[in-house]
Formats: structure tokens, C-alpha cells, sequence
């Protein structure tokens, strides 16, 4: 495992502005966006070209949603680590999302200083986590 | 025309109306992360948990310590 | 209790023996009821469902279809069934009378009759009849208001859903920017500053202009778009907006070509028809690649001038020219602006209102890929049919 390489992320939003800002808070997390994908089809396959360690996924995109993304992510990937990051928070949808294995669903008009909080914390959840299973595994 | 039927029908349409506002419920960020959380201290339908789930040694070890 | 309402209530009275029917009319018009008569069950039946009385008074024993097998029969179809039926019988032996209620008789009055008992129970059963009627009426009302209810608030959840998607995410992203810029100062190169500060402008410029287009769909959705008509030149209107455009369209090395006849002076808003104008113009400049033509027409045909913006755009699919037909849709089309620019949606929207409200229309021609011509029509003379 190298830990000496920088996270490498995926930003899937169909809104640039969303994209440049989610780039400058994920860069200075010491985050690396290897890839960017502006709607659900793009982001599918960017992913399995990409093979990201994060992917922060928006949900009201054209063609194909976020949660159908997370979803195809999923299935492929049981252990990847997707955020939710969207407006869209009826309880339906974080409920579906978290059920589909989302590591967390952060509200966009969440303010940058508690989005970057939360990012890290679900990182370092996701990567102790995994440690633990490779200690099992030995 | 049954005039009390009529009513009592607009009612439940009010009813699920209500019903079908709620569903759509916006929540806050702490709502969600709470959710989460509640999530992650029940058994989750992931393909590890299903391992464990199988895994009798590890269920008896909880159960009886 | 409800007052007596002006159109009086109809009783029917059916006996064979017209002497009853004498009496009772005798009895019963002073109580201001509008009385009709039958002397046959089989009469009744067929005059029933045509006069709709609100009461019918029944002979039970009548040669033919006697009292008992009409009230069965007036039961069963839907136009008679919740006419409330009260026999007039001589037997007063409880079979009788509850053969009566069996087959959906209310009540029923002896012979001979008793003239203030025949007054008050006709008057009880009349006024449980009108607080049905009432009841009826105010349901029908409470339903028709309810309607309009319902298509109020879901006007007002398809803003509420613009305001929440649309408003939302660009404030949040403006908020987010603010929040880098007004931090260290030294982590942000003076690029990047600017990168930020053009962003915000940008948003809060689309988000001016979504609230003022849902403004003005608001206005036109309540019916009140009230035209300040002008008699004015419409060629000179279309030139000038031309003009203003054309910056756009330099941007985009886009052509604009004019094909524009004099019209003659007519009545119309100039504010409203510059903003179909610029919508139209807009569009096409928007929706167009660079470098592309644009092609501005306008002249008069069938007493109604016609202006078309006719572009080499991504064109519409069948399925966008469908929306285009419905009424307030928001077009979320398919095609998106070229150059980033941003889209409302609500555009067309309001260019079809203000053209409806000018007794004039928008019509679309279109293939996928090849572009689109929208025109609108304004009648030379304006008729006062508008919103």
C-alpha cells in the first residue's frame, strides 16, 4: 500500500463552477483531482479508466443521476469511496444513496471550512477501515 | 351523489398529500450525518457485513463475551 | 337552516285518483311549491328523470305499476335513485308500511289526509332536502376551489424547485468562493483571484436573470401582463435589437444577416416584443457553434407581421418541439449553449406569452442538426382578445 501518493479524486458535477471551486477546496485537502466529469455517463467510465481513490458525485445531472452512478460504481466496486455532494436532500434520496454505499452525502451549501472537515474525515474513516480489513486479512 | 363519501375521500387526498410533502422533507446536514451514523451502527447490506453475517465465531464472540 | 331559494321546489304528485291530487295541490301550493302531476306509476317514471322533482309524493294503490314497484323502479336509475319518495297510503298496517320503506320510500302520509300533518312533514322532508342540495353545491364549489388550489400550488412548487436546484447552487458556489477569497491570501494566486471574482460576477449575473424571468413568468402565470401598447415601427424595433445582439455575436464570430421589410406602424408593447427579440436573437447567438450564419427576417403576410430568427444551431429533437407546445413548461432543451453561456429555460416560455397576449404566436421549424427558425407573428391590427 503507498500512502506516499496524494488521494487521487474524481469530481463528477454538471456545473463548471461547482467543479473549479470543489477543485481548489480538494487541492488544498493535499487531494489530487486526476479526473472531472460533467454528467453521470462520462463519470462512469471515467472512473473505471481512473480508478480513483475518491469520487465526489453530484446528483441531478443529465442523462444519467448521481445515484445511478453511485450505484454502478458500486457494483463494480463494493469498496470504493463515494461522497454524495449535491442540493438534492429529500430523505428519499440521502436514504437511497447511504443504502447504495455512499461514505457520506455532504449538502452543497455546506460552508468550505466543514466540507473540508468532513472530506477528510471520511477519507480517514474509509483508510483506517481498510487497514483494519487488511489486518484481518493477515 | 354521496356528499359525506365525497368529503371523506378529499380527506385522505389531503391525507397523502400531507403524507407525500413529508417524504420529500429536506434535511439539513446534521439530519444526514445523524442518519449516517444510525446507519453504521446497524448491519449494512455490504458485502463484508454479509462475511461476517456468515461468519459464525465472530457473532458468538459479540454474543457472549 | 337555509332559506327558501328563489327557484321553488318541485314536488311530483302521482295518484290515479285526481281528486287526491286536487287536495293535495290545494294544500301544497300556498307552502310555495312547484307542483307537477302524474296519474300513473308508468308516467311518473317516464316524466321523472326529465323534471327532476326534488320530492315525489306516491299513491301506493294505483292500477298498473302500483305505488311500491315505481319507487323500486326510480330506485334503480341513477336520475331518480336520491329523489327522496314519501307514499301516500290508506293501509296504515305495519307490512304495508314497511314494504314501503323496503323499497326506499322515505315516509309515507294517510288518507284521508290529515292537512297540518301532510303541511309539516312535506316541510321536514323538503328542507332535509334543500340541506342536501346546499350540501351538494358546496362540495361542487369546495372541489372547483380545491382545483384551483392545486394548480396554484403546483405553479408555485415548480418555482419553489427552480428556486431550490437553480438559485441554490449557484449561491452556494458564490458563497464558496467568498469564503477562498476571504481567506489566506497567500494560498491564492492573483490568477486564481481572478478566476473567482469572474465566477461570482457570472452567477450572480444568471441568477439576476432567472429571478427576473420568474418574475415575469409569475406575472404572465396571474394573467396580468399588461400590455402598455404603442403604435410603433417594428422594423425599427427589430434593427435596433439587432444591433444590440450583434456584440454577442461578434464574440462568437457569428454572422448575422438581415432580410428586414418595412412594416407599417403598429400597435404593440415595445418592452415586452424587445425582450421576445432579444430572447429569440439570444438563443440562436447562444445555442449556435462559432463562426456560424444567423438569419433575420421579418415582413407581412396575411395581416400579420412575421419576424424570424433562423440560425445553424444544434436544431431540436421531436421531443423538445413537443415541449415547446405545452403551456408554461420550462425548456430544459437538449442542445446546450456553446460557449458556456447559461440558459434559464424559461425564455420561450415568456416570448409564447407575450406573443398569445399580442393576439400573435411563436412557431418553431426545426431538423435535428441542421437548426431551428423561430417566428413569432403579431397582427398588423390588434384586437382586444389579449391576457
Amino acid at each position: 500500500m503507498s500512502t506516499s501518493n496524494k488521494p487521487r479524486v474524481l469530481l463528477v458535477d454538471d456545473e463548471d463552477h461547482v467543479r473549479t471551486l470543489m477543485k481548489v477546496v480538494v487541492s488544498a485537502l493535499g487531494f489530487d483531482v486526476v479526473a472531472e466529469a460533467s454528467n453521470g455517463q462520462r463519470a462512469l467510465s471515467m472512473f473505471h479508466d481512473t480508478q480513483p481513490d475518491i469520487t465526489i458525485l453530484d446528483m441531478n445531472m443529465p442523462i444519467t443521476t448521481g445515484d445511478e452512478v453511485l450505484q454502478g460504481i458500486m457494483s463494480t466496486n463494493p469498496q470504493a469511496l463515494v461522497i454524495m455532494l449535491t442540493s438534492v436532500v429529500d430523505v428519499q434520496s440521502v436514504e437511497r444513496c447511504l443504502d447504495l454505499g455512499a461514505a457520506n452525502y455532504i449538502r452543497k451549501d455546506t460552508p468550505i471550512a466543514e466540507m473540508k472537515t468532513c472530506l477528510l474525515e471520511t477519507w480517514n474513516a474509509h483508510t483506517t477501515a481498510h487497514e483494519e480489513t487488511h489486518e484481518h486479512a493477515v | 351523489m354521496n356528499t359525506r363519501y365525497d368529503l371523506q375521500t378529499m380527506l385522505e387526498e389531503l391525507d397523502e398529500d400531507i403524507a407525500g410533502f413529508d417524504r420529500t422533507k429536506k434535511l439539513s446536514q446534521d439530519d444526514i450525518q445523524r442518519r449516517i451514523q444510525a446507519k453504521r451502527a446497524k448491519p449494512q447490506p455490504h458485502a463484508n457485513n454479509t462475511q461476517l453475517r456468515v461468519d459464525s465465531p465472530f457473532t458468538h464472540d459479540q454474543e457472549s463475551p | 337552516m337555509p332559506d327558501m331559494p328563489n327557484d321553488a321546489m318541485t314536488i311530483m304528485i302521482v295518484d290515479d285518483a285526481q281528486l287526491n291530487i286536487d287536495i293535495l295541490r290545494k294544500v301544497l301550493t300556498p307552502e310555495g311549491y312547484l307542483i307537477v302531476t302524474e296519474t300513473s306509476g308508468g308516467a311518473a317514471l317516464e316524466s321523472a328523470p326529465r323534471l327532476k322533482p326534488d320530492l315525489i309524493l306516491l299513491d301506493v294503490m294505483m292500477p298498473g305499476i302500483n305505488g311500491f314497484e315505481t319507487c323500486r323502479r326510480l330506485k334503480q336509475h341513477e336520475a331518480t335513485r336520491d329523489i327522496p319518495v314519501i307514499f301516500i297510503t290508506a293501509k296504515t298496517d305495519t307490512t304495508a308500511i314497511l314494504e314501503g320503506f323496503k323499497v326506499g320510500g322515505l315516509d309515507y302520509i294517510r288518507k284521508p289526509f290529515e292537512f297540518d300533518e301532510v303541511r309539516v312533514r312535506l316541510r321536514t322532508h323538503i328542507q332535509a332536502q334543500m340541506l342536501l342540495r346546499n350540501n351538494i353545491r358546496l362540495v361542487e364549489e369546495l372541489e372547483t376551489k380545491n382545483q384551483r388550489l392545486e394548480d396554484i400550488n403546483a405553479l408555485k412548487n415548480k418555482f419553489l424547485g427552480i428556486a431550490a436546484h437553480d438559485l441554490r447552487n449557484p449561491l452556494s458556489s458564490i458563497r464558496g468562493f467568498s469564503e477562498l477569497l476571504m481567506g489566506d491570501e497567500s494560498e491564492l494566486s492573483s490568477e486564481q483571484r481572478n478566476e473567482f471574482l469572474k465566477t461570482i460576477y457570472n452567477l450572480s449575473d444568471y441568477m439576476l436573470i432567472l429571478v427576473n424571468d420568474m418574475l415575469d413568468i409569475a406575472v404572465i402565470e396571474n394573467g396580468g401582463l399588461n400590455l402598455r401598447l404603442v403604435a410603433s415601427s417594428l422594423t425599427q424595433l427589430i434593427n435596433e435589437r439587432v444591433r444590440v445582439n450583434q456584440l454577442m455575436a461578434n464574440g462568437k464570430h457569428i454572422h448575422i444577416h438581415t432580410e428586414i421589410s418595412d412594416t407599417p406602424e403598429m400597435q404593440f408593447d415595445t418592452y415586452r416584443i424587445s425582450q421576445v427579440l432579444d430572447n429569440l436573437l439570444g438563443n440562436a447567438i447562444k445555442f449556435s457553434p462559432c463562426g456560424k450564419n444567423l438569419w433575420v427576417s421579418a415582413g407581412v403576410r396575411d395581416s400579420m407581421a412575421h419576424v424570424s430568427v433562423q440560425d445553424e444551431g444544434p436544431g431540436l429533437t421531436d421531443e423538445d418541439q413537443t415541449k415547446l407546445e405545452g403551456d408554461f413548461q420550462r425548456l430544459l432543451l437538449s442542445p446546450a449553449p456553446t460557449a458556456g453561456e447559461k440558459s434559464t429555460g424559461l425564455g420561450l416560455a415568456i416570448v409564447k406569452s407575450i406573443m398569445k397576449a399580442h393576439g400573435g404566436e411563436l412557431n418553431v421549424v426545426s431538423q435535428l442538426g441542421r437548426g431551428s427558425t423561430f417566428t413569432v407573428t403579431l397582427p398588423l391590427e390588434h384586437a382586444d382578445e389579449h391576457v
